[in-house]
C-alpha cells in the first residue's frame, strides 16, 4: 500500500515535471526519438558542385536540391529504415472513402524560420505557383491526373485539402509542401518568380521551415547553413532542435580531394569510392571513424537495344540496316546478351566487390515494390548459344555468328565517354559477345551526342546507360509507358506495339489509380516480371553506397534512404 | 606612340567580332544544347524542355541567337547564365578576383625564381649546378599540374606539413577573423596551388632565359665589354641581360592572357573558387552566355597582353620605335 502510494507520487511528480517542460512547446511539434545531445557544434561535410539556385521550382540538379531540401521541407518524407511515407511538415492526413478528397493537417504552432506561422495558405500558394505555366517546374507534370490539374482549397488555417478528379496513388509521394507566401507572393505577382532566390540573393532574405536555414554562400567554396531557431522539432526533454549551430558544406569538385579532406580531419563525413573501401576499413581506428556499407543504391545501369522501326537506319523495312531491327526485336537475341553479361567480373573488377547484381527495374532499396522472383539470367555462354540457336542464329565455318540469311551479326555499342563503370561494362560485354561470334564495335561518345541519338535522332544500335531510380514506381512512367519520351527502345508510340507493352501501359494506369498498397505491389510485381522476361532493358549491377563518418558525430544513423534524416539530433562529442 | 596605340585599338574591334562569331558558332556546333542535358531526367517532360528552350531563345536559328547576343554586348549586357539564371557579369564578378590573386602570385613566383636561375645557369653553363637545374626544369615541364597537385595534397595529408589546408581559398571560420588573420588564412591556402601553377611555367622560363643569356654571352659586344676591363657584374647585367631579355617580354605578354583561364585543372584539384572551374563547367554544359563571356575575356586579355609586351619592348630596347 505504502509502496504503491510512493510510486504514485513519484509518477505524478515525473508527469508534472514533464508537463511543465512541455508546456511551452506547441503540442504538434515532432519529438525526435534519438538520445538527448549537446548544443553548439559545427558540422562539416563536402558536396560536389555549386548550387545553381535556391529556388525549389527552378532547381533541376542535385547540387541545388541537396541544399534546398535542408531548409525547405515538404509534406511527406520517407521512413529512413522502411521507406514508408510518413508525415513531415504536416502532422497527418486522411482521405475520403472514394480516395478523391485528401485533407492534410498542419502542425499548429509551427512557424517559418522568421517566426511567421506556417498555414494552409502557404500550401495553396505553392499549388498556385506550380500551376503557373510561366514557371518551369517539373512538379506541374507530376501533379496532373489524366491531363487535368488537381483542385485544392484552404479548409481552415491548419487544414489544406486536395480534390482529385480520379484516384491517384502517387499523390502522397509528390504532395507539394508549403512555400512562404509572405515572402514570395510579391515577386511571383510581379512575374519575377523564376529569378527569385537565385544564388545572388542575400541569405537573410531566404526563409525556410527545415532543420537549417541558409547562412551564407561563397561561390566555389562553401555553403553555410545555420540553425533554424524556429524549427518544429524537439528532443525528448523538450529542447529545441537542431543541436548543431552550423553546417558547413565545402564545395569540392573531385571525390579524391573530398576523401583527402576527410583524411586530413577537415570534415566529419565523406562518401567513399569502392576502391578505397579496404583502406578506409583498415584505418577506422587510426582516423577515429566508421565506414558504413549502406548496400546497393538507387542508381541503375543497363544495356538497351534499339527496337524503334522509325529509326532512320531501319525506316519500317526500307532502311539499309533493317535486319538489325529484326535481331534486336528477337527476344532470344536479347536473352543471349543477358546471359553473356558477366556481372561477377564487373563487380570484382570495377567495384572491388562492392556492388550487387540487379535483375528488375526497381532499385534494391525499394524493398516494398521489389519483386525478388523475376527471371534471372546468370552468366552462361552455353545458355547464350542455346538462346541464339532458338532465335534462328547460327555459326559459319569461322565461328562467326550469322543470322537466318547468313548475314554476320555485328553492331555498334556506345556509352557516354568518361563514365568509368559504363566503359568497363562495355569492354567486358564486348569480349564476351565476341566469344559468341558477334562483332561488336564499342566506342564511347560525348554525353550530349548520345542523348541526342537516344531521344531525337534514334540512329543508334546499342547503348549502355543508367537512370536514377526512386521509391515511387509511377515516377518511371516516362520510361515504361509506351508513349514516354524515355521509353528508350521505342519512344513516342501512339499505340503500344507489342502485347506486353500494352499490358505495362495498363499496369501503370491502374497502378496510379489504386490506393491500396498491397494491390499496387501486386501490379508492379507483374510489371517487373514482364520487363525481366522481355528484356527491353538488360539490367546489370548496382554500386553500393559507402560512407565514412567520424566517431565523434553522435546520433548519426545513415541508411540508404537518407544519411541526414535526423540531422537535427546530430551533435559532436567533445 | 599615341597614333600607334589608336591604330592598334581600331584593329582590335573587327578582331573581337571575328573571335566572337567563330566562338559562338563553334560552341553551337557541339551536339545538343544546355536543355538537352535534362532530357535524361524522367521527371522532366518534353513539354517542359520545349518551354525552357523557348525561354532561353535556344529554339531560334543560330545566327538569330548570335546577332541578338551581339546586340546585347554592344550595350555591355553579357546576358544571363542558363544554369544560374543570374547575369553573367554577376557570376564572373564573384570569382574574378580569386583567380587574379592566384594567377598573380603564380606568375610572380615563377618569374622571380626563373629569371635569376636562368642567368645563373647560363653563367655557369655545363657545371654541376647547371645540370641539377636542368634536371629540375625538365621534371617541372613533364609532370602534369593536376598530378603534382594531388601528390602535394597527399604529402600534406600524410605529414601535416606546416598545417597547410587541403584545398579551398579560405577556412570556414574566415568571416570571424581579423584583417591580418584573413590575409594569413588566404596565404596559407595559396601556398600549394601557387607552387603547382608556378613550377609549370618556371621550368620553361628558366630554360628560355638560360638559352637567350648564353646566346648573348657569346656575342662580340660582350667580349668587347670584357676587354674594356668592365666588371663581370656590369657585363652580365648591363650588356648581356638587356639584350637577352626581349623574347621573355613577349612571353610575359602571352602569360597575361592566361591570367584568368589558365588554371582550371589546378583549381579543380585544390577546389579553388576560381573562374577556370566555372568556365570549364560552362563549356561542358553549354551554358552559352557564360562560355562566350569567358572566351571573349581570354581574347581581350591576349590582345592587351600583346600590347603591353610591345610597349614594354619599346621601353626596354631603345632600338624599337613605333612612330
Amino acid at each position: 500500500m505504502k509502496k504503491s502510494l510512493i510510486l504514485f507520487f513519484a509518477a505524478a511528480l515525473v508527469l508534472s515535471l514533464a508537463m511543465s517542460i512541455a508546456a511551452d512547446i506547441p503540442r504538434d511539434y515532432y519529438v525526435s526519438p534519438y538520445p538527448v545531445g549537446t548544443m553548439g557544434d559545427t558540422f562539416l561535410t563536402c558536396q560536389m558542385s555549386d548550387p545553381r539556385t535556391f529556388n525549389t521550382h527552378i532547381a533541376k540538379e542535385t547540387s541545388s536540391t541537396d541544399i534546398i531540401y535542408r531548409f525547405l521541407y515538404s509534406t511527406t518524407t520517407r521512413d529512413p529504415h522502411t521507406a514508408e511515407l510518413i508525415p513531415h511538415v504536416v502532422k497527418g492526413w486522411d482521405f475520403s472513402d472514394d480516395g478523391l478528397v485528401w485533407d492534410f493537417y498542419l502542425r499548429e504552432g509551427a512557424t517559418w524560420s522568421d517566426g511567421v506561422p506556417i498555414t494552409a495558405y502557404d500550401f495553396e500558394f505553392n499549388m498556385d505557383v506550380i500551376y503557373d505555366e510561366t514557371v518551369p517546374t517539373s512538379s506541374r507534370d507530376v501533379l496532373q491526373v489524366g491531363g487535368e490539374y488537381l483542385d485544392y482549397e484552404v479548409v481552415d488555417e491548419y487544414t489544406f485539402r486536395i480534390i482529385l478528379p480520379e484516384p491517384f496513388a502517387p499523390l502522397l509521394a509528390s504532395a507539394p509542401g508549403p512555400l512562404p507566401k509572405h515572402v514570395l507572393y510579391e515577386p511571383w505577382k510581379a512575374g519575377d518568380f523564376n529569378e527569385t532566390w537565385g544564388v545572388n540573393t542575400p541569405p537573410s532574405e531566404i526563409v525556410g521551415n527545415g532543420t537549417f536555414i541558409l547562412g551564407g554562400y561563397r561561390p566555389g567554396e562553401r555553403v553555410v547553413l545555420l540553425r533554424n531557431p524556429n524549427f518544429w522539432q524537439v528532443d525528448q526533454e523538450g529542447n529545441p532542435l537542431p543541436y548543431m549551430t552550423r553546417w558547413i558544406m565545402h564545395i569540392v569538385e573531385s571525390q579524391e580531394a573530398m576523401m583527402l579532406k576527410f583524411e586530413a580531419g577537415e570534415t566529419h563525413l565523406v562518401s567513399v569510392l569502392p576502391d578505397a573501401y579496404a583502406r578506409y576499413k583498415m584505418n577506422e581506428r587510426r582516423w577515429n571513424m566508421t565506414v558504413h556499407d549502406l548496400g546497393p543504391a538507387f542508381s541503375t545501369m543497363f544495356v538497351v537495344f534499339n527496337q524503334n522501326p522509325n529509326a532512320p537506319q531501319f525506316d519500317h523495312g526500307d532502311g539499309e540496316d533493317y535486319h538489325k531491327f529484326e535481331w534486336f526485336t528477337n527476344i532470344h537475341f536479347r536473352r543471349a546478351v543477358a546471359h553473356a553479361l558477366d556481372k561477377d567480373t564487373l563487380i570484382d573488377v570495377v567495384y572491388d566487390g562492392l556492388a550487387t547484381p540487379q535483375w528488375s527495374p526497381v532499385s534494391a532499396p525499394n524493398e516494398f515494390f521489389l519483386n525478388p522472383d523475376v527471371p534471372k539470367y546468370h552468366y552462361d555462354l552455353e545458355q547464350a548459344r542455346e538462346e541464339l540457336r532458338k532465335g534462328g542464329f547460327d555459326w559459319d565455318a569461322q565461328g562467326n555468328l550469322v543470322d537466318w540469311e547468313g548475314r554476320r551479326v555485328e553492331f555498334l555499342m556506345t556509352t557516354n565517354a568518361g563514365n568509368a563503370p559504363r566503359e568497363a561494362l562495355g569492354n567486358i560485354l564486348q569480349s564476351d559477345l565476341q566469344e559468341l561470334g558477334m562483332r561488336v564495335t564499342f566506342s564511347p561518345m560525348d554525353f550530349n551526342l548520345m542523348v541526342g541519338q537516344l531521344t531525337s535522332t534514334f540512329d543508334w544500335e546499342c547503348i549502355i546507360i543508367g537512370l536514377t531510380g526512386g521509391l515511387e514506381p509511377n515516377t518511371g512512367r516516362n520510361v515504361w509507358h509506351s508513349s514516354g519520351q524515355l521509353h528508350m527502345w521505342h519512344p513516342y508510340q501512339t499505340e503500344p506495339v507489342t502485347e506486353w507493352e500494352a499490358r505495362v501501359d495498363e499496369i501503370f494506369y491502374e497502378g496510379a489509380m489504386t490506393v491500396d498498397q498491397d494491390e499496387r505491389q501486386e501490379l508492379y510485381y507483374e510489371w517487373q516480371e514482364i520487363i525481366a522476361t522481355e528484356l527491353p532493358l538488360i539490367y546489370t549491377v548496382t554500386q553500393h553506397s559507402l560512407v565514412a563518418v567520424r566517431n565523434t558525430v553522435k546520433n548519426i544513423d545513415p541508411t540508404i534512404i537518407s544519411t541526414y534524416h535526423n540531422v537535427g539530433s546530430f551533435h559532436i562529442e567533445r | 606612340m599615341r597614333t600607334y596605340l589608336l591604330r592598334r585599338f581600331i584593329h582590335v574591334i573587327p578582331l573581337i567580332i571575328g573571335v566572337s562569331m567563330i566562338s559562338f558558332f563553334v560552341l553551337n556546333l557541339a551536339p545538343g544544347d544546355y536543355v538537352a542535358q535534362m532530357a535524361m531526367n524522367p521527371d522532366i517532360s518534353p513539354r517542359l524542355l520545349a518551354q525552357i528552350r523557348a525561354e532561353f531563345g535556344l529554339d531560334q536559328p543560330v545566327w538569330v541567337q548570335y546577332f541578338h547576343w551581339l546586340g546585347n554586348i554592344l550595350t555591355l549586357n553579357f546576358g544571363q547564365s542558363f544554369a544560374f539564371r543570374i547575369p553573367v557579369t554577376t557570376l564572373i564578378g564573384t570569382r574574378i578576383l580569386n583567380t587574379l590573386i592566384l594567377s598573380f602570385f603564380a606568375i610572380l613566383f615563377s618569374w622571380i625564381i626563373a629569371i635569376p636561375l636562368g642567368i645563373h645557369a647560363a653563367i655557369f653553363r655545363y657545371s654541376f649546378r647547371d645540370n641539377i637545374l636542368t634536371f629540375f626544369a625538365f621534371f617541372g615541364i613533364s609532370i602534369p599540374n593536376f598530378f603534382l597537385g594531388l601528390l602535394l595534397l597527399y604529402f600534406v595529408v600524410r605529414t601535416g606539413f606546416l598545417g597547410l589546408p587541403i584545398g579551398g581559398m579560405t577556412s570556414w571560420y574566415y568571416d570571424e577573423l581579423g584583417f591580418f588573420q584573413r590575409m594569413a588564412d588566404v596565404g596559407k591556402h595559396l601556398v600549394l596551388p601557387v607552387i603547382v601553377l608556378g613550377t609549370a611555367s618556371l621550368a620553361g622560363l628558366m630554360r628560355q632565359m638560360r638559352g637567350q643569356m648564353m646566346d648573348a654571352m657569346s656575342q662580340d659586344y660582350v667580349r668587347t665589354a670584357r676587354s674594356k676591363g668592365l666588371s663581370d657584374r656590369v657585363v652580365i647585367y648591363k650588356h648581356a641581360l638587356r639584350n637577352a631579355i626581349n623574347p621573355l617580354i613577349t612571353i610575359f605578354g602571352f602569360s597575361i592572357s592566361g591570367l584568368l583561364g589558365g588554371a582550371a585543372l589546378t583549381e579543380i584539384v585544390f577546389s579553388y573558387p576560381g573562374l577556370g572551374t566555372m568556365m570549364l563547367e560552362a563549356v561542358r554544359r553549354q551554358d552559352l552566355h557564360v562560355a562566350m563571356a569567358g572566351l571573349l575575356m581570354g581574347a581581350v586579355l591576349l590582345i592587351v597582353g600583346n600590347l603591353i609586351a610591345d610597349i614594354l619592348l619599346a621601353v626596354v630596347d631603345p632600338r624599337i620605335r613605333y612612330d
